[in-house]
């Protein structure tokens, strides 16, 4: 089922390689097989039912699940055991999780403070100052000096995702953004996303949000039961999905 | 009825003045035995918690170990087995330690070391107990695993547990008094001898155990304030959480230091 991919700009300037990915838990295979190339400024969006693997595959990709075959290569670094890559790949690859994980013992700007401080060696007011233009960009720097405990899921969400880019990623992965939030709040979260779409970062989604797929998306890649089933272009894809499991997807989630 | 302390004793000194003495050695014990079994208890219970098989299983005989054995066994084990189980020299320079030192040492090492493995398990939990998320987020940005414990779990983690490290910090003073069986004249020891040269077992005893309660609810509200002290904002149970008065006073203070809050 494998789809027959035309010359995309991934095989130009691949910022993600990801070659014959397994990944098992206990006798369970989270993801078998998988093939993904993401180029410098892609935007993908991943979907598919629960439990197919989208975020065990993005949880790959920054090496917090550790894969058991197969090759990640981000940014021209391997993934290997050797913990000095690691780290280097994730100073490049920001991450955003459902669940926000804000560091509630930290305010606001500390949050996005830390990382840069402590693993770039930016000195304080640097990294106040560069945390503060994040925090304007997400539109929250009023909340600066609050506890993560104060904001609303939505003003969280914006707060984690400027503290990823604190770090300068090259790389953004959404671990399924919205899921965890009101629906009045999913919107200020995904026009941040937008924004960022639009400024040229090469982002990785695991979202169920089509219009935001639709609007920013230059892939859908559609995953089930651990492997990609299909990917295309988003227009092609919400119109006529290839495939009988991605139909069947698609009309469980338009209701 | 402590009219008897402020009698003299043979020796030209006042009952009173034993008693406070045996506070002096009790405080002392208790005050570094605390630190010690602190430091090692944060270093054990880190070590139950981390993926190195190796330093799981050592920190996990530790506190085997050291939990599982009565404390006053553990007293006589360092001060009488101990010697002996080293080579004779170093055994015979121990043994000449002069007193109240050749007491004191022992009672510290015995104390620190069983407090620590109570005070191990109690960061285990405190560890265990946060959200799996945190840690991944540290990763996610690039932390070491040192960086993680030292920014994200640790400070976490230890708040979590005050109240119960309030309990070891009263239980490692009560234990104190087990060191009069290696004779370390501290309070109770004191108290004894008091009640023996006078017969006045009542005022001995009330006494002593008047000094004990006093201690206890010195270090229960210490143990408050630091609570407090330390309480993330808008997270606290109960009264504490007035979203209203949370005020820019109390963070413009706050906001360079406090990461560095919890050592």
């Amino acid at each position: 089922m494998q789809q027959e991919r035309a010359v995309s700009p991934a095989d130009r300037f691949p910022m993600v390689v990801v070659e014959r990915l397994v990944k098992r838990f206990g006798s369970f295979n989270a993801l078998s097989d998988i093939n993904l190339n993401v180029a410098k400024g892609e935007k993908i969006v991943l979907c598919g039912p629960s439990g197919s693997g989208k975020s065990t595959l993005i949880r790959c990709i920054n090496h917090i699940e550790k894969h058991d075959s197969g090759r990640i290569v981000v940014d021209g670094i391997e993934l290997t055991d050797r913990i000095g890559d690691i780290n280097s790949v994730r100073c490049e690859v920001g991450m955003v999780f459902q669940s926000f994980n804000l560091f509630p013992h930290l305010s606001v700007v500390e949050n996005c403070m830390l990382a840069p401080m402590k693993v770039r060696g930016l000195a304080q007011p640097e990294a106040r100052d560069r945390a503060m233009v994040l925090l304007r960009k997400v539109r929250i720097q009023d909340q600066a000096k609050k506890y993560p405990a104060q904001l609303s899921g939505g003003q969280q969400q914006r707060v984690a995702i400027a503290r990823a880019l604190c770090m300068q990623p090259k790389i953004m992965l959404f671990d399924e953004p919205t899921s965890a939030l009101d629906p009045e709040m999913v919107k200020e979260v995904l026009d941040t996303m937008v924004e960022l779409a639009q400024d040229g970062m090469t982002m990785v989604c695991v979202t169920h949000e089509m219009g935001f797929a639709r609007e920013v998306a230059d892939r859908v890649v559609f995953m089930d039961r651990g492997s990609i089933v299909e990917e295309g272009d988003p227009s092609t894809f919400f119109r006529a999905p290839n495939t009988e499991r991605a139909k069947a997807f698609l009309n469980q989630i338009i209701h | 009825m402590f009219g008897v302390l402020l009698e003299n004793t043979m020796d030209g000194q006042r009952y009173i003045d034993w008693l406070l003495s045996g506070l002096g050695w009790t405080l002392a014990l208790a005050f570094f035995g605390w630190w010690i079994a602190f430091a090692v208890g944060i270093v054990v219970g880190i070590g139950r918690t981390v993926r190195n098989p190796f330093f799981g299983a050592l920190a996990r005989f530790y506190v085997e170990i050291f939990r599982n054995i009565p404390v006053l066994v553990q007293m006589f084990l360092w001060y009488f087995v101990l010697p002996e189980l080293l080579p004779s020299a170093m055994g015979d320079w121990i043994k000449q330690i002069p007193p109240p030192w050749g007491s004191f040492f022992p009672a510290l090492w015995c104390l620190s070391l069983y407090t620590a493995a109570r005070i191990a398990e109690q960061v285990r939990a405190g560890i265990e107990a946060l959200p799996k998320g945190q840690a991944e987020a540290a990763a996610a940005l690039g932390l070491s695993g040192y960086l993680t414990y030292r920014h994200i779990i640790l400070p976490q983690a230890l708040r979590l547990i005050v109240p119960s490290l309030t309990s070891e910090v009263m239980g490692i003073y009560k234990n104190t008094s087990v060191a009069l069986t290696i004779g370390l004249m501290e309070l109770t020891a004191q108290a004894r001898q008091i009640s023996d040269a006078t017969f006045q077992t009542f005022t001995a005893f009330g006494a002593a155990t008047l000094i004990y309660l006093a201690l206890a609810l010195i270090a229960y509200q210490t143990m408050m304030l630091i609570d407090r002290a330390v309480r993330i904002p808008c997270t606290a149970p109960g009264k504490e959480a007035v979203r209203s008065d949370f005020d820019a006073v109390e963070l413009e203070s706050s906001l360079p230091g406090s990461m560095e809050v919890v050592k």
